[in-house]
């Protein structure tokens, strides 16, 4: 009978841990921002480089020498850069309509890379009500806060802006230092109803409001912005060939005034 | 996530020889499988040929069907390094189809074996498990798994040498193994987490004496891997600026060729009451600082990046008794 024993012994090396600053080749995609507006011109291309992963910077570098075509209906319409280092595009043409139910393709060229996306222009919303058209003045501002209403059985995404539409506002307290009152923009939401606060109806006259159908793809970029170090996820984009947005929005109007006490 | 599976297997297998000719051999075989986490009955013929050219030189090829019922899925993490687990296929994760097609020739005589082969292989039923693709927080991680395709091909050549004091054999492989999964990159084709162009091994075996020495040294291409490459933002119509990290094409980066020297001494001794044997070896004798995986830090500013590496030079002594 054998028995055998055997003796091990070993010296280990750890594996080896060696930290640097990020050195990686650039990413060559460029970055869309495209929005179509029922209704209006097109004005609202955007076409910038993205930026190194360690980058300080927090403006990104502008293409200026993007080709840029539209599509409808088969019909192509070029785009031609809007004055300045901006990276931003328009149609100069008065021959395009953005109207609902249209079908655009978009298409990017930079440096011999095609980029391309497609959206619809949705319907506009329905049943659009406010909870008052006419407000009283408490304090420094409205009485009452405004109820926006829409329906929207399917839980599509909209968004709510409102602004002062007065030539030449007057505050409801002389002291406040908001001059001209801003347009105020929500951010999206898939319900059916949004209150605008008391606190931004602080200037007499009348208040536009807008309420916004947008597309599915430009709601995702709100879920789908979080990222984070432990769980890294693709935000979500509708670019073929590069990344960004090309989305399109429309709008119902309503309207409510801030009267004197 | 929390799984656990049990599936059965239940299997035949049947294999015949026809001789055509004195030179010609023709190999035919047919597995059936059933599983139950399926349902279903697998079919897998498989077809080999070998002719004799000469009484040194052999010609050969080889078709078949397989599937694989235990799943190896990629656990895909740009930021920490990539890693694999195994699942049991379901209804959910279907087992993986292959088709393979192998042809190659030999030489082989009392000295010395030569072979060269090429292969041609399609898989169907790949898994991949991304959070990276999910639409928000909230997707339930068994919506997280990703099924594509794959094909590898490549050549390999081995040459051996059998007999004398030295002994050894020298193999390179020539290699592409792609995937396509729909829901990554567009579908676009993109390197397989495991492709290496070229591979290189050597195997030496010295008697001298007493001892036995011996040494291997293996060279393989970079592995691919993908990393965070960009960061951009939108102008969303609220006025606030979206910031995003852009993650580049899969595995479209490779990581530095891995290579390694192993060597090794052994000797047996005899006493009265027990025989020893004496092994020291050394992995990785030069200390190349091969990558495993590579780790991206995005709170860092700027962005750190720490590769971690494999074993690096590990000596070992062993000593075994053997009483008598």
């Amino acid at each position: 009978m054998t028995r055998d024993i055997v003796c091990l012994a070993v010296a280990l090396a750890l594996a080896a841990c060696e930290s640097d600053p990020l050195s990686l080749p650039p990413d060559e995609r460029f970055v869309i921002q495209a929005y179509l507006f029922a209704g209006e011109p097109v004005t609202d291309v955007r076409i910038t480089e993205t930026l190194p992963i360690g980058s300080p910077d927090t403006v990104s570098p502008p293409i200026n020498d993007a080709e840029i075509t539209l599509i409808k209906d088969e019909a192509r319409y070029a785009l031609v850069l809007t004055p300045g280092d901006s990276g931003y595009y328009h149609y100069p043409g008065d021959d395009l309509f953005v109207e609902v139910g249209d079908l655009f393709g978009l298409e990017v060229s930079v440096d011999g890379v095609t980029a391309t996306a497609n959206t619809i222009v949705p319907p506009a919303p329905d049943g659009v009500s406010l909870s008052s058209t006419e407000l009283t003045v408490e304090g420094i501002s409205a009485s009452e806060p405004v109820l926006v209403r829409w329906l929207n059985p399917s839980g599509d995404w909209y968004f709510v802006t409102h602004q002062n539409v007065e030539e030449d506002p007057e505050p409801v307290f002389s002291g406040t230092v908001i001059i001209r009152p801003s347009l105020v923009v929500s951010e999206p939401t898939s319900a059916d109803s949004l209150e605008i606060p008391t606190f931004s109806i602080r200037h007499y006259g009348e208040y536009e409001v807008n309420v916004h159908r947008v597309n599915p793809e430009y709601g995702r970029l709100y879920t789908s912005r979080e990222q984070d170090t432990r769980d890294l996820n693709e935000p979500d984009t509708n670019i073929e060939n590069g990344i960004g947005i090309f989305t399109a929005f429309t709008r119902t109007r309503a309207f409510f005034r801030l009267s004197g006490q | 996530m929390d799984r656990a599976t049990a599936g059965r297997l239940a299997g035949g297998y049947g294999e015949g020889t026809l001789g055509l000719g004195d030179r010609l051999d023709l190999t035919g075989g047919l597995r059936a499988t059933h599983y139950d986490l399926t349902e279903t009955v697998y079919w897998e013929p498989r077809v080999s040929l070998n002719y004799t050219l000469t009484d040194r030189i052999r010609l050969k090829g080889a078709w078949g069907l397989f599937h694989q019922f235990v799943t190896r899925v990629e656990n895909e993490d740009v930021l920490e390094g990539s890693r694999d687990f195994w699942l049991l296929a379901d209804d959910e994760l279907l087992p993986v189809d292959s088709e393979h097609r192998i042809a190659g020739v030999s030489y082989e005589s009392r000295h010395a074996l030569f072979n060269i082969e090429i292969y041609d292989k399609t898989f169907e039923n790949l898994s991949l498990f991304s959070t990276r693709f999910r639409a928000d927080q909230s997707a339930d991680p068994s919506d997280l798994f990703l099924t594509g395709d794959g094909r590898a091909q490549g050549f390999e050549v081995l040459a051996q040498k059998l007999t004398g004091p030295l002994t050894g054999w020298v193999s390179y492989g020539l290699a592409r193994v792609v995937h396509e999964f729909p829901d990554v990159d567009d579908g676009a084709e993109f390197p397989a987490s495991h492709d290496q162009r070229h591979t290189i091994k050597a195997v030496g075996t010295q008697s001298v004496g007493e001892w036995e020495f011996s040494s291997s040294w293996v060279y393989s291409s970079g592995r691919p891997y993908t990393a965070p490459q960009s960061q951009y933002f939108l102008d969303m119509l609220d006025g606030e600026v979206h910031s995003y990290v852009g993650v580049g094409p899969k595995n479209s980066l490779r990581f530095p060729a891995y290579h390694r020297l192993d060597v090794s001494a052994f000797r047996r001794f005899e006493a009265t009451h027990f025989d020893w044997q004496l092994g020291i070896s050394v992995f990785n004798a030069y200390n190349r600082n091969n990558l495993w995986y590579r780790q991206f830090d995005l709170n860092a500013q700027p962005v750190m990046v720490t590769d971690v590496g494999m074993l690096g030079f590990t000596p070992s002594i062993d000593v075994k008794f053997t009483l008598k």
